[in-house]
């Protein structure tokens, strides 16, 4: 494979957080707080619970395409996770167990691709939704947002990881995407290969934060102080 | 994309355990359902596709049972070698949709549990609802067509639990009596078991069956319900065939999502016809196999290689009265001649992930 092959334009990050309140907040992390509202108005009508997976995904998504916005019908969402909507599938299961009662609101919400969905739809995205789900799902859903901008079904692809800070209840959640394209954009690039990836070029505090959480390289918890 | 080569397939299903007994249930229009009653508010009865193999639906292991039994059916049919699966350019890589969501744990627990089962270094558990299976393929194809694997086994599983079946049935998507896709008279799906893994090579013999072409598009129309106007399945589908540098005059045989919901079939009909798909055969076989969720799309792809192969397109099971706003050519029972060798699989999910795999060649 050829080291053009392998390397992307690294074209803006984003991180939110949902209930997180150790430390300091972050700089540049939006905050995706209120449970009771949902994070964007293109979403009314549209849904009527998020679970805190779809609520953070979003928010870090829509930050991200206000920083590089990019051609609706071209531009693909990729989402990895090791969780996936938790809460939403504990909630639903439980409420069986316990009452008998099935809720199709919480049904509907307990897909893994439900957040990358919701993203699409908030911001009117058709390029692809895919989710990934494991230890390395960042680096395979990086690995494929290459193969999809390779294969020209997307010019950009928004790949973002989404998933529990650390335990509690309710939980903590984060949710932290990179912008990837074909072009040269900014002068960062992002190198793919068999096994890894690295950012080619100065990185600074933020981006380097974005993308170890993307990556599952160190502790949430610790990333985010 | 270049074409990759299937150089073996397994199957299972509510009809069979094997591709050949899959495609025998849905000729002879065979019925694998069976009546349950859920242990739910409202007790409500439905209808579901389960493999009797795979133990009774509470067990927690019949996920990982059936991805297990797929590939020791490539195994027994020489399809693969125990030892090639231990290679670094060889990858598991597996679409499921809701997982054992009884079990509590990551979806991606089964995959993984497969995968040691089987000394597979590398593996990826791919979940984007009903197309899981679809991805799967076509990102694994991509992948071994550009030389990053020698190999990848590739597909989807999925099985049908109470807490599934009692959120659909609640969600308004299942059918009380039968599963009709594009039928006038449609009123929902069925679920069912079900799994297909494909075993992709880069290299093969000339005219080998193979992964000829990928599309994926987002729905951009919220959790459940497909854009009104068809965009994500029209986007899907022309990127495919892009991908395959094909034209629609070249495909002899379409293999529908028609999961037999009123919406669902309404749209992707349109959106057929939008493509330019008048005249050549669709069918759904959902109708038979019922609907396998994260595995549809990859169960349908083992119906359109065995369509290649058999030269002749399965039928819709279970049309009587086509849905009258598109016309469109439906096979009907006893099937139709395939009379160009490449075919096109469509797979959408909740979501709004859409999927169009595009498979080519066989024997001629």
């Amino acid at each position: 494979v050829s080291r053009d092959e392998t390397s992307l334009a690294l074209l803006g990050h984003a991180v939110a957080t949902l209930g997180w309140t150790n430390g300091t907040r972050p700089a540049g992390v939006r905050l995706a707080e209120n449970d009771r509202h949902l994070p964007t108005p293109s979403l009314a009508g549209k849904v009527r619970w998020l679970s805190a997976a779809s609520r953070v995904g979003v928010a870090a998504f829509e930050a991200l395409h206000g920083s590089c916005g990019a051609d609706a019908e071209r531009t693909g969402i990729l989402v990895a996770t090791f969780a996936g909507p938790a809460d939403a599938r504990r909630r639903y299961v439980e409420q069986i167990r316990e009452s008998g009662r099935v809720s199709p609101i919480l049904f509907t919400a307990c897909g893994h691709n439900v957040a990358g969905g919701l993203a699409a739809t908030a911001l009117g995205l058709r390029g692809t939704n895919l989710c990934f789900a494991g230890e390395q799902a960042g680096l395979h859903a990086l690995e494929s947002a290459l193969l999809l901008i390779l294969e020209r079904q997307v010019d950009i692809a928004y790949v973002g990881r989404i998933d529990p800070i650390a335990a509690g209840d309710p939980e903590p959640w984060f949710g932290a995407a990179l912008a990837l394209g074909a072009g040269k954009g900014s002068g960062l690039r992002l190198s793919i290969r068999d096994g890894g990836a690295e950012i080619l070029g100065a990185s600074g505090g933020e981006l380097a934060r974005t993308f170890a959480l993307l990556l599952g390289r160190g502790t949430p918890g610790e990333l985010l102080c | 994309m270049e074409q990759v080569a299937v150089t073996g397939y397994s199957a299972a299903s509510c009809l069979g355990g094997t591709p050949d007994s899959t495609w025998n249930g849905l000729a002879q229009e065979a019925w694998g359902f069976s009546e349950l009653e859920l242990a739910v508010q409202n007790r409500p009865r439905v209808k579901a596709g389960l493999i009797p193999e795979l133990g009774p639906l509470e067990s927690p292991d019949r996920l990982a049972s059936l991805g297990s039994r797929l590939i020791e059916q490539l195994l027994d049919r020489g399809a693969l070698d125990r030892s090639e699966v231990r290679s670094d350019r060889c990858a598991l890589v597996l679409g499921v949709s809701l997982g054992a969501l009884e079990a509590a744990e990551p979806i991606q627990d089964k995959i993984r549990r497969i995968a040691e089962r089987f000394g597979f270094r590398r593996w990826q558990c791919i979940s984007s609802a009903c197309a899981s299976g679809a991805d799967a393929i076509g990102l694994a194809a991509a992948a071994v067509g550009r030389g990053w694997l020698d190999m990848a086994l590739c597909g989807g599983i999925d099985t049908v639990d109470v807490s599934k079946l009692a959120g659909h049935q609640a969600a308004g998507t299942l059918s009380l009596t039968a599963c009709r896709p594009f039928d006038a008279a449609r009123d929902g799906t069925v679920l069912a078991d079900g799994g297909a893994i494909l075993v992709l090579r880069r290299s093969a013999s000339p005219g080998s069956p193979g992964v000829r072409g990928y599309g994926t598009s987002a729905d951009a129309s919220g959790l459940t319900a497909p854009a009104a106007d068809g965009r994500g399945a029209v986007l899907s589908m022309s990127r495919a065939l892009a991908s395959a540098s094909l034209g629609l005059d070249e495909i002899g045989y379409i293999n529908a999502h028609g999961s037999g919901t009123v919406l669902n079939d309404l749209v992707e009909a349109m959106a057929l016809a939008a493509v330019g798909a008048r005249g050549i055969p669709v069918s759904s076989t959902k109708g038979g196999t019922g609907h396998c969720l994260g595995a549809a799309g990859a169960l349908e792809a083992v119906l359109c290689l065995e369509a290649l192969e058999r030269r002749l397109c399965p039928p819709s099971v279970r049309l009587e009265q086509a849905l009258p706003e598109q016309d469109l050519s439906w096979v009907r029972a006893g099937g139709a001649p395939l009379l160009r060798p490449a075919a096109l699989s469509n797979s959408f999910g909740f979501g709004g992930s859409c999927t169009t795999l595009i498979f080519a060649g066989g024997e001629e």
